[in-house]
């Protein structure tokens, strides 16, 4: 359920830093833009006002509804260099966006606020602090009167969630070895259902240069990490991943890590019945390739197995696990100083796999493509288009598509 | 003599024709600002002002890519261009949600509504022509706005600034003159009443005053008379027609004036002290009471704050404001992002208040369609999108002054040129004076206010402390 929440952020966050990253490159020579308080302090406010529109505004797999409105989002960022050593950031946003017809339902608010600090406590040691928290009104997914039997009942209540997260890590770097340990917490409040799900985490990275007699310019890398879902109605599961593989600079532009491992699920059910282990594979695979000056490509490829919860109190029908497989993909160019273009493929291949009930496999894919076009330091006007496609085979299939094409300005203040 | 105007004064005399027609023209079409707007553009470049030792050609060539190089001024063009979408889309009309009727109950209250425009993602007007005066405020304020920043040198920008109060104060003579033929007070309304009138005259009277303090230091006799003049003018109608607190804060001004300028001449060291504290002190003095022994009402200092009608104000203020932001906030959630159109706070609150409990109406009733706060007025009729569009290149603005602020904290003392420091303070305070005025009435809707505030605002950057 969350899956294409994550990867709509990541789009965002590619629209954002495609724009950020257009205006900076683009003040090279000039100041860049934000308030600069004090000399290592900056202060950048910026708003976005645009126009969207949506082929299935209601997320239905048949008889599509266009929708469309009109979109703000204020934000603000913080940075600071304390000393060569210190840095902090923050962020907020609000992201409101309202049809044009009341009855489109494409009313939404979302908003969060994110916070970061970094410092090197010695020559080797680094310490890295962030939290995060998000309310976000999502029209797309499960809500009240969505039947699986019956999917043709549109699911476009609003399923309004909270997101916190909170990571600690501590990392070492020496001449041959690199270690990190991490630390995390998350929690997700479903305001719909009023349900509550923590998870805890904890992992360890090492990575070690390989020798030189090896002839192989490259780095062993393992990692172990366990992660604990806890929902407040009881039925709690812990995750074990062991991974281990290789990373490597090809080329001066040219970089690739892979990774193989396995995970290891524990469901402990609530008052000690519907318990069950399970032991799956997990890869990861990522590269990135600065092709051109203008050019920049990157692939990932993950595979994650784990707990799957219904978050509805008493929908819970047996233990459910998820083996997904993650892809994403992102092609850059810079046409000019002033115009640069992002082509983002997203997606995941799910296999629900039940206990008690049968399998269910869903599809998710996504692609976007932006263009931004900045006026100056303070202007830019950026265009996207976005094609996704959402397809749940349950034993019958069903098939939702939706196209969004956004238009709108960004002032940089 | 035509040579030198041509050559030099052509551009602001135009400025100064359209500023001065929204002070005494009572209604201005926005074809007609549409026009002015762009003759005044249109001879800022072909006729702009021409510097020693650059020929036409030059001029022209440096106020093109001025006026390119502007980015404020682009950034506001966006917002005009909101507004005046509004001229077109529309009107609305007043109908009655027939699902709303029950014939089964008595209590059950039918639901009136307003139809849709027939562009539903543009902003609207329910009544046309109510969005026009805004409109006609906001583009002449932006051509003159643009022409300032892009085209006039500062010296012509004082006088620019000079002209504008010596127009804008010559109406309190005139509304003096008129109370004493028809025996009561006139109502201004073509300047959005007394309260609008008395925020443009504040404002101005605190930006010549700064100009007067420049003018003496750089011995410049002329423009200081002229300053004076535009400075007494507005402090007459301030005097005359403003309300307790407003003609408090002016007695205080003028007082800070005395101080200042007793401590300047004797500071300066110009020859005889006793006529320069004469020039400087008199007119602002005799200005002031002149204005209070002229005021139509027969009121005095005396009876300002202790006949009743000040405290019947207040108090009134205070249960109305509240309410009537309350009120704001409901009809701007009925379309938050494009607004309820020019006007829309009258048309829409009765709306909600069908609705409402009997003190709520005796509340509105007491208040008629007034919404006493800029800000809030400008968010209800243009909605979060135009909103933003409006107020981008005043943030803007206030951010470079900011900055520039921050960098010559920076930067020596003695490197710094303070010429223009005394016209800075002076803008700078009449602009504060306007924004607070702004929070509680709605003097920026007015479009001589508008157009008179968004030229002070421009001048107000060229008068910073800058390196030598």
């Amino acid at each position: 359920m969350k899956r294409p929440l994550q990867l709509a952020a990541l789009l965002c966050g590619c629209l954002l830093a495609t724009s950020v990253f257009a205006q900076a490159s683009v003040t090279d020579a000039r100041k860049a833009p934000g308030f600069r308080p004090a000399p290592n302090w900056t202060i950048m406010p910026q708003v976005s006002v645009g126009a969207f529109w949506e082929s299935n505004a209601h997320d239905t797999f048949e008889d599509d509804e266009s929708g469309s409105g009109w979109r703000v989002q204020p934000s603000i960022s913080i940075s600071a260099r304390q000393s060569a050593r210190t840095t902090f950031g923050a962020n907020a946003f609000y992201t409101l966006e309202r049809g044009f017809d009341s009855e489109d339902g494409q009313d939404s608010d979302s908003y969060g606020i994110s916070l970061h600090y970094t410092r090197e406590l010695s020559r080797r040691f680094a310490l890295s602090l962030s939290g995060a928290w998000s309310h976000s009104e999502d029209d797309r997914f499960f809500g009240e009167g969505w039947d699986p039997s019956n999917p043709t009942l549109s699911r476009v209540e609003s399923d309004e969630s909270d997101n916190y997260n909170a990571n600690a890590g501590l990392s070492y770097r020496g001449n041959l070895w690199s270690l990190s340990l991490g630390l995390s917490w998350s929690r997700s409040d479903n305001d719909e259902w009023e349900t509550q799900n923590d998870t805890y985490g904890l992992s360890l990275t090492a990575s070690r240069a390989l020798p030189d007699s090896w002839g192989v310019d490259a780095s062993w890398t393992s990692s172990a990490s366990m992660s604990l879902q806890k929902p407040d109605y009881g039925d709690t599961s812990t995750s074990y991943y062991l991974m281990t593989g290789f990373s490597k600079q090809l080329k001066e532009r040219l970089s690739l890590t892979a990774m193989v491992g396995a995970s290891f699920q524990d469901f402990n059910g609530q008052d000690g019945g519907r318990n069950d282990t399970s032991v799956d594979p997990s890869y990861t695979v990522s590269l990135s390739y600065l092709a051109t000056r203008k050019l920049t490509l990157a692939l990932s490829l993950n595979s994650r197995y784990e707990s799957e919860y219904h978050d509805l109190p008493g929908f819970n029908s047996g233990n459910t696990y998820v083996w997904s497989h993650n892809l994403t993909a992102s092609a850059n160019y810079s046409w000019t100083d002033n115009l640069r273009s992002s082509l983002n493929v997203s997606g995941f291949y799910e296999e629900h796999v039940s206990t008690t009930d049968s399998d269910a496999d869903r599809t998710y894919f996504q692609a976007a493509f932006t263009t931004n076009y900045s006026f100056n330091r303070y202007t830019s006007i950026y265009g996207s288009v976005s094609w996704s496609n959402d397809e749940y085979d349950y034993g019958g299939s069903t098939n939702a598509d939706d196209i969004r094409v956004d238009v709108g300005l960004t002032f940089t203040i | 003599m035509i040579r030198v105007l041509l050559t030099k004064y052509w551009v602001l005399a135009h400025l100064l024709v359209v500023a001065g027609t929204l002070c005494f023209v009572p209604q201005v079409s926005p074809a007609c600002a549409l026009w002015a707007a762009g003759t005044l553009l249109l001879f800022a470049l072909c006729l702009p002002p021409v510097f020693r030792g650059e020929g036409f050609g030059m001029a022209r060539e440096r106020a093109l890519q001025a006026m390119r190089r502007d980015v404020v001024s682009w950034a506001a063009l966006l917002g005009v261009l909101y507004v005046g979408v509004a001229l077109f889309n529309g009107p609305r009309a007043l109908v009655l949600d027939l699902s709303s009727v029950d014939l089964t109950s008595l209590r059950a209250k039918p639901v009136w509504t307003y139809t849709p425009a027939d562009l539903p993602f543009l902003p609207s007007s329910v009544v046309l022509a109510e969005g026009a005066p805004f409109f006609v405020g906001l583009l002449c304020g932006l051509a003159c706005a643009m022409v300032i920043r892009s085209v006039l040198p500062r010296g012509q920008r004082i006088h620019a600034l000079i002209g504008l109060g010596v127009l804008a104060g010559a109406v309190a003579p005139v509304g003096i003159a008129a109370a004493m033929l028809m025996g009561e007070a006139p109502d201004f309304a073509w300047l959005g009443g007394a309260y609008s009138a008395s925020a443009l005259w504040l404002m101005l009277f605190c930006v010549a005053l700064g100009i007067v303090g420049e003018a003496f230091l750089e011995s410049a006799p002329k423009t200081m008379a002229f300053a004076l003049v535009a400075a007494c003018l507005c402090e007459l109608g301030l005097m005359a027609f403003a309300g307790p607190v407003v003609v408090l804060v002016t007695g205080v001004l003028a007082v800070i004036w005395v101080v200042f300028a007793g401590i300047a001449v004797y500071a300066g060291g110009r020859g005889l002290a006793l006529p320069w504290c004469v020039a400087l002190m008199a007119p602002i003095v005799v200005a002031g009471a002149l204005g209070l022994a002229l005021a139509p009402d027969g009121r005095s200092l005396t009876t300002l704050f202790t006949d009743g009608s000040f405290a019947a104000t207040l108090d009134s203020f205070s249960t109305q404001w509240p309410f009537r932001m309350d009120v704001a906030g409901q009809v701007l959630a009925r379309d938050p992002m494009l607004g309820a159109g020019p006007n829309g706070f009258a048309h829409f609150a009765e709306l909600i208040l069908r609705t409402a409990d009997g003190s709520s109406w005796a509340l509105w009733r007491a208040g008629g369609t007034a919404l006493p706060c800029d800000l809030m007025w400008l968010l209800v009729e243009r909605g979060l999108v135009g909103g933003i569009l409006l107020l981008i290149p005043g943030f803007v603005m206030a951010g470079r002054c900011v900055m520039r602020a921050v960098e010559l904290a920076q930067v020596r003392r003695r490197g710094l040129s303070y010429r223009y420091i005394f016209v800075f303070v002076g803008s700078l305070l009449g602009v504060a004076a306007m924004l607070i005025a702004s929070l509680m009435g709605t003097p920026l809707h007015v479009p001589a206010v508008l157009c008179a505030f968004m030229i002070v605002l421009a001048c107000l950057a060229g008068w910073m402390p800058r390196p030598h």
